[in-house]
């Protein structure tokens, strides 16, 4: 036999691979199947961004639920003459106080998979996974508010890491009621509507649910429960004076796992006024594992959201549900 | 998150082009099966990004091809689907090849298969490049992203094995020709 090795391989290699040809749905599978990473991934999104919650309970909760929140509150808050004066309803009577008024958030939501490798070759880079810039205004007492979410690019294994964090974009957001609306930058893009706050409208962008897990639900009040209950609070300090006076809060609590996520810490500080008792930040950190890593991600991820409160008291008005054409935003979470 | 008909360029892409990346994934992978599969988590993957990759889709999907090749299947150790081709088949696809002497060179075209599947992941990534892809040795180093001095040792330790795997087969261990890209030979 005089042929070459490389001949013979080459001729091979043609030969095993004739007339393959996939599967007319594979497209289709592939969609479904990266839907399926989705849900566990956007789970653990989902826990990891309760802080965005945190935000929608300032607008939410008090509105929701009407001055029985207040008395909810203080009620609590009057089971015993020490309890009164706890770091813990110091903070909840601020949360309270700032979610009756209007007021400008500016969010920045990053979910950073560490260490992340390419190849096994590859140097160890964080591949940032989720990212929110939002900027918007809102007015609980008419639970509307309208803002933008800068989209920059995420990094990726395919990436060139050069591009990451560039403005790739812009989304609109508007919140009316119990439903959002967004409309992704770029010719003929359509407003997007589902059912939901803005957490839902910025982290699942239309899913409905949220991981069921204790801690991480949509519903915001359970977040403000958490800090009643649950965890810890307590006055890290007192910084400057006067009417720059503010108070800083150092919170923590459990987060049970579920189908999604690992049971996890959630870990935070809130700034408040001192002078007017309205919050001024709240920062919120964890670190997430997916229950299923053979759908999900596996490795851990950690979860960064900041949120600045300013110009409470603005005047929020005119915020309209789009007109024309809408489509309503597929549940994500349930993969329809 | 984007509905299954924003990708509708992707559906096309796979349309026209779908039989040659299959083609390639099964090569890497080691069988069909494991090929559609390699190809599946490959699109998974392209449709995270198709944001930005929905110009060039193909290029981005063969790279993934090969960096799920040579990452992620690595850790799954999937057995090779051609080892389990049995008699019957060995028979058939003798016959079809119409010849007396068949039999023997269907077997020669066996081994080096199962052969090139048992190689590491990287040495049978770069030989694909290099002999089904036809590619260089740069444009093989580019795909995969690594040194061309890594594409050589890979290139060269691999062929070293296959020549042993089919040492029985007598074939000449001197190369005569070298592919180049376009697919010509020189």
């Amino acid at each position: 036999m005089s042929r070459t090795i490389e001949d013979l391989l080459a001729a091979s290699m043609r030969e095993e691979v004739a007339g393959l040809t996939p599967a007319p749905d594979l497209v289709a599978r592939a969609a479904r199947r990266r839907r399926q990473r989705s849900r566990a991934r956007l789970a653990a999104s989902a826990t990891g961004t309760a802080g965005i919650a945190a935000a929608v309970a300032i607008a939410v909760t008090v509105p929701s639920a009407g001055p029985g929140a207040n008395r909810t509150g203080t009620g609590a808050d009057r089971t015993g003459g020490s309890a009164a004066s706890s770091p813990r309803v110091r903070l909840v009577a601020a949360m309270i106080t700032s979610a009756q008024l209007s007021y400008r958030l500016h969010l920045v939501n990053t979910s950073t998979l560490p260490g992340h490798r390419g190849t096994p070759t590859s140097p160890r880079r964080d591949l940032i996974t989720w990212y929110a810039d939002y900027t918007g205004v809102y007015n609980p007492r008419t639970s509307s508010g309208a803002g933008v979410n800068i989209m920059r690019l995420q990094s990726g294994t395919l990436g060139n890491p050069k591009f990451y964090g560039k403005v790739d974009g812009h989304m609109q957001v508007r919140i009316i009621g119990d439903h959002y609306y967004t409309r992704f930058s770029g010719k003929d893009q359509p407003w997007m509507t589902g059912r939901g706050a803005l957490v839902q409208a910025l982290v699942l962008n239309g899913g409905r649910a949220w991981s069921p897990t204790n801690g991480a639900s949509a519903d915001p009040a359970v977040l403000l429960a958490a800090l009643r209950h649950l965890g810890s609070v307590k006055l890290a300090g007192k910084n400057g004076t006067g009417g720059q006076a503010v108070d800083t809060y150092d919170f923590k609590y459990h987060i049970d796992g579920d189908g999604s996520v690992k049971p996890h810490q959630l870990t935070g500080t809130i700034v408040v006024h001192d002078k007017s008792n309205l919050i001024a930040r709240i920062t919120m950190q964890t670190k997430v594992t997916s229950a299923q890593p053979q759908l999900g991600d596996r490795g851990w991820f950690t979860f960064r959201t900041v949120m600045t409160f300013s110009d409470y008291g603005l005047p929020v008005s005119g915020v309209h549900a789009p007109a024309g054409r809408l489509e309503q935003e597929k549940n994500l979470l349930l993969g329809s | 998150v984007r509905s299954e008909e924003s990708f509708e360029g992707l559906s096309a892409l796979v349309a026209h082009r779908g039989a040659a990346l299959l083609a390639t994934a099964t090569l890497l992978a080691g069988g069909p099966a494991a090929g559609e599969d390699l190809l599946q988590a490959a699109l998974e993957r392209v449709m995270r990004q198709w944001h930005r990759v929905k110009d060039e889709p193909e290029i981005y999907l063969r790279r993934t091809i090969y960096h799920l090749a040579v990452d992620q299947w690595r850790a799954r150790r999937r057995r090779p689907e051609v080892l389990g081709k049995t008699e019957a088949e060995l028979e058939v696809a003798a016959l079809r090849a119409g010849q007396p002497d068949g039999t023997d060179a269907l077997h020669l075209r066996l081994a080096l298969i199962q052969g090139l599947a048992q190689l590491p992941p990287r040495q049978r990534a770069v030989l694909v490049l290099r002999y089904w892809e036809q590619l260089s040795e740069s444009e093989a180093a580019d795909m995969l992203g690594c040194s061309l001095g890594t594409v050589k040792s890979s290139a060269s330790r691999g062929l070293a094995r296959l020549r042993e795997v089919t040492a029985a087969w007598a074939v000449e261990d001197t190369p005569k020709r070298k592919p180049v890209v376009n697919g010509a030979w020189s």
